[in-house]
């Protein structure tokens, strides 16, 4: 719905019937919800990805390419990886308490839960924010911990299917262009997104807090816009790395001492790091909001 | 998780003693996640004998409310070196941790305890350090620090390990 009006807050269910009724959506795949103790947590619709691209063909009015792309859609939805992606779904749910701020709630959701509560529309009751955290891939392969295996090939041989499709129908079409990378940094009012290359981005804290992904680890599908009218759009959506970042050793934070020098270890910063606390210093610091106690 | 309420002047912050040693041996303040044991295990072990010994700057202070150990801070010395070869004296603030009994206690007229002794360290910090920055790695899935230093001031995080995250900030009372 974001892709079919950018600018647009979420208003019913009316544009999504629209859509279905031009047949510019796909059926989607409906998976039943169960909690720990069985009970039905409510249910949820798993739509191939290209159903946004069919709604932004809705939107340029070219219904003709939203049917092409929904039916697409629909036939990745029948296929076996679609199938099991579903069904494990189903299947890992039932690990998983209704309330996303419980402690046995796994850490991906609570962290999910409190990113997606400061969002400024968001008055999501618990059931409804498990169940949209449940539709994201990363969320799949947290929960398949270790037997994520088979679940990531599914993902992998959806994707891929999706993205041949994507090109066979659009071709050329060059106004949208999507961006994958991992949140580095998150700042006060910003986050940099980091490809696999070193490729860095920009973009505005709150786009990816709207939708929870606000976390620096955090595998960002980055979709940008140039709209007709012009003036671009970012949408950014949850993503998942297969395989982890490598990262340089570095000691345990519990590990203080040098054992050579005994000293205290330090930090060394990197370049965008350097210029992050060189900026910090020609402000003003920030005040805590708390009054402090007093040391005896 | 209690909710329990209590007047500011329940609570006392003092530099820890050896006297300290079993109080901070039975410590508990781990919920059952990972890293939560971990900073369980160190206050247990390792935090004393580190304060103790003296080494450049360590400082831990303990909260108690009467004789019953509620907090436990710690903060020492980072340097930050910087892709210029330039250095900054920053502070390390290590361990901020509230009771097991204590989780969730807030003040009759102002804020979560654990939210009151980030304040304290930011406040001892200032009366010594040459500059205002402040840096805490915290393990990724530790959502209730993250949640309590997100509350408390607008930090940069960025990743320290696979596990942890480092958060880097500038703060004042």
């Amino acid at each position: 719905m974001a892709v079919l009006r950018p600018s647009d807050l979420p208003d019913g269910e009316g544009p999504f019937r629209t859509l279905r009724a031009h047949r510019a959506v796909s059926s989607g795949i409906k998976v039943r919800v169960r909690g720990v103790s069985g009970h039905l947590v409510g249910q949820l619709r798993l739509y191939n990805s290209l159903n946004a691209d069919a709604a932004r063909a809705s939107r340029l009015h070219q219904p003709e390419m939203a049917k092409k792309l929904a039916a697409c859609a629909e036939r990745l939805e029948q296929t076996n990886a679609a199938k099991r992606i579903s069904e494990a779904i189903a299947s890992l749910s039932t690990a998983v308490p209704a309330d996303p701020s419980s402690h046995d709630a796994p850490p991906g959701l609570r962290r999910y839960a409190r990113l997606r509560g400061r969002s400024s529309w968001a008055n999501l009751e618990h059931g409804s924010l498990t169940r949209e955290w449940l539709v994201q891939s990363r969320a799949w392969l947290e929960l398949a911990g270790s037997n994520s295996g088979s679940l990531a090939d599914a993902v992998v041989t959806l994707g891929n299917e999706s993205q041949k499709a994507r090109a066979k129908i659009l071709g050329d079409q060059l106004s949208v262009t999507t961006f994958y990378g991992v949140v580095h940094r998150l700042d006060v009012t910003a986050a940099q997104l980091e490809s696999a290359s070193g490729e860095a981005v920009v973009v505005p804290r709150p786009e990816l807090e709207r939708q929870g992904l606000a976390m620096v680890g955090q595998a960002v599908s980055l979709l940008t816009e140039v709209l007709p009218g012009g003036g671009s759009y970012l949408l950014p959506m949850p993503a998942v790395t297969l395989e982890p970042p490598a990262f340089e050793d570095v000691e345990s934070p519990w590990d203080l001492l040098d054992p050579e020098n005994l000293s205290f270890r330090g930090s060394n910063l990197d370049s965008r790091d350097s210029d992050w606390i060189e900026r910090e210093l020609a402000r003003d610091p920030r005040t805590i909001p708390v009054a402090p106690l007093p040391i005896a | 998780m209690s909710e329990k309420q209590l007047p500011r002047d329940a609570i006392t912050v003092r530099g820890a003693a050896e006297t300290d040693r079993v109080a901070l041996e039975n410590f508990s303040c781990s919920s059952g996640l990972q890293c939560e044991d971990e900073v369980e295990d160190f206050i247990r072990t390792q935090a004393l004998d580190t304060y103790i010994s003296g080494v450049a700057d360590y400082r831990l202070l303990l909260a108690f409310e009467d004789e019953t150990l509620a907090g436990v801070i710690a903060h020492r010395i980072d340097i930050l070196t910087l892709s210029t070869g330039g250095m900054l004296n920053a502070r390390l603030i290590q361990v901020v941790a509230v009771g097991e009994e204590y989780r969730g206690t807030i003040f009759e007229d102002s804020g979560r305890l654990s939210d009151t002794l980030l304040a304290t360290v930011i406040d001892e910090v200032q009366e010594f350090a040459e500059n205002d920055i402040f840096t805490v790695i915290v393990a990724n899935e530790n959502d209730r620090s993250l949640a309590m230093l997100e509350r408390c001031g607008s930090w940069s995080q960025v990743a320290y390990d696979q596990l942890h995250v480092r958060l880097t900030g500038r703060f004042t009372i």
